[in-house]
């Protein structure tokens, strides 16, 4: 049988469980696919490659190297989507300069204080939440600000996608754990079909990357390699409402 | 970092100095996740709400068989259960029942519902070979009783000024009336306990934490069939949406709650 990165994080008797239970189950992607891109913002990245451990001494969301390692590959995936028409969606966190908006973040992390300031030092002085330059949206891309982890919640995403005539998700982003999670589960319960692609997810954690992965392959979606997600892609034929990206004006 | 605390030649003083609680979850953690989870802020304590409500999520004949057996035995019957481990949440969910009981805090339990013909199964059907067997003509006749798998246990059945909301999907807000209920009922959090902690219980948690409503997880009251999901959901969780604490804890915090809420009667209006 494949070898997945969640195995060596399961117990035997896990393993057992999930094959024997009838979870894990393969989906299949849905007929009108959107790209979503969960979160890839400096906050979660930092603005270099470096070791997490010193990454977060400036930026506490980012998940270090694992960030930078995913942007080539979400990148591809982009260029992909762009080439056969088919809609990105980007989400990014917004926040209001006296923090209010938090709400509960605040509660449990003591460093939420710092997703207010502009200037992280060394440098940075841009919004930790602006969407990562190596994957900059394009004029006909969709971007939706949200304050809480999943990608539907208060947020037009389900109308976005009605609009689209889009019927299911290809997720990417971070953090695994986090928005990913959150936006598959929300996805799952609104219907929807969900392929997550290994290679364009990135977490803080490497232990609650792989079972996030694990869980979310078990009960709401795909979990797939970028070249597999890239294939599917290519095979999309489909005219989506996408925005004309051009000023009226 | 993890010190016996008999240990020989350690004095109380020094003892005390560096003990780390030892969590569930350690064992599955990479020493870079610890260290990751300490640096970035995460796992601060919340602290529990005002006026707290107690859920207890899917606790039925699904997820739990209609005996103690190991999982992989009542798997076989109950496709979703999660075999001994519900078992022994049982007794500890019943504590917290009578404890808020006691002291007139509202008990809320969720449970699923399917069309006989299984229509709204929606997207459990995508990713499970074994969805037939959730409606009543598909069920393995292996098992020891016709119930519907949906059925509350009875260890823990609800009484009659709770409150008991069906649902299709995993989190127990979503197509529920379950926050327009909290907000008449006055509640501004939740103690959660129930099935899985990778599922239900973590889908609940995380809608209650986007509504910005305190989440209290009572760690022996939950329970889930995969051992390393249950214990990185429950340190995914206290990282970020929720405490998890143990039930003397919770039974501690409840017993000081002193609120009247706008509980149902339990009486019917024809009475």
């Amino acid at each position: 049988m494949k070898t997945r990165l969640w195995d060596e994080f399961l117990t035997e008797r896990d393993k057992k469980v999930f094959s024997q239970g009838g979870f894990g189950s393969l989906a299949g992607m849905g007929a009108r696919p959107a790209l979503l891109i969960i979160d890839v913002s400096y906050n979660f990245c930092g603005d270099r490659r470096e070791p997490i451990l010193d990454s977060i001494k400036r930026f506490h969301n980012s998940c270090g190297e694992d960030a930078w390692d995913a942007l080539p590959e979400i990148r591809k995936l982009i260029d992909k989507c762009h080439q056969k028409g088919v809609p990105v969606i980007y989400t990014t966190g917004t926040v209001r300069s006296d923090g209010w908006d938090a709400g509960g973040w605040a509660w449990k992390n003591n460093r939420t204080n710092e997703d207010v300031s502009e200037s992280k030092g060394n440098g940075f002085n841009r919004d930790g939440n602006d969407i990562m330059d190596e994957i900059a949206p394009g004029p006909q891309d969709i971007v939706i600000r949200k304050l809480k982890p999943s990608a539907f919640y208060g947020t037009p995403l389900m109308a976005f996608l009605n609009d689209l005539g889009a019927d299911s998700l290809i997720v990417t982003g971070t953090t695994t754990s986090g928005c990913v999670r959150a936006s598959v589960l929300d996805a799952f319960s609104n219907n929807l079909r969900c392929t997550v692609v290994e290679e364009g997810c990135f977490d803080r954690s490497q232990a609650s990357h792989a079972i996030n992965l694990c869980d979310m392959h078990a009960k709401y979606a795909d979990v797939v390699g970028v070249d597999e997600a890239l294939n599917q892609i290519e095979k999309i034929d489909q005219v989506y409402n996408l925005p004309s990206g051009t000023s009226p004006a | 970092m993890i010190l016996n605390l008999k240990g020989p030649g350690a004095g109380p003083a020094k003892i005390k100095e560096e003990i780390v609680t030892q969590r569930i979850w350690d064992e599955y953690l990479t020493e870079r996740d610890k260290a990751v989870f300490k640096a970035s802020g995460y796992g601060a304590k919340a602290g529990g709400g005002e006026r707290p409500a107690l859920l207890i999520i899917d606790v039925n004949y699904n997820f739990c068989g209609e005996r103690s057996e190991p999982i992989l035995d009542s798997i076989e019957k109950w496709r979703t259960s999660c075999g001994e481990e519900a078992w022994k949440a049982l007794p500890e969910i019943r504590k917290l029942i009578d404890k808020c009981h006691a002291k007139g805090i509202p008990v809320i339990y969720t449970t699923g519902t399917v069309r006989d013909d299984g229509w709204d199964k929606g997207s459990w059907a995508w990713k499970s070979s074994r969805t037939d067997e959730d409606v009543n003509d598909g069920a393995p006749n292996e098992r020891d009783s016709n119930r519907d798998g949906n059925d509350i246990m009875d260890e823990i059945a609800p009484s009659s000024k709770d409150l008991v909301i069906r649902k299709l999907k995993p989190s127990a807000f979503f197509g529920t009336p379950l926050m327009a209920f909290l907000n008449d009922l006055g509640a501004d959090s939740l103690i959660v306990t129930g099935t899985t902690t990778s599922g239900c219980v973590r889908a609940s948690v995380l809608d209650a934490f986007s509504h910005n409503l305190r989440c209290t997880i009572v760690e022996e009251a939950c329970f889930d069939r995969s051992q390393a999901s249950h214990a990185i959901n429950l340190c995914d969780m206290h990282a970020k949406y929720a405490d998890v604490v143990p039930i003397d804890e919770a039974l501690s915090q409840i017993e000081e709650i002193d609120h009247v809420y706008n509980l149902p009667s339990g009486n019917s209006l024809g009475e």
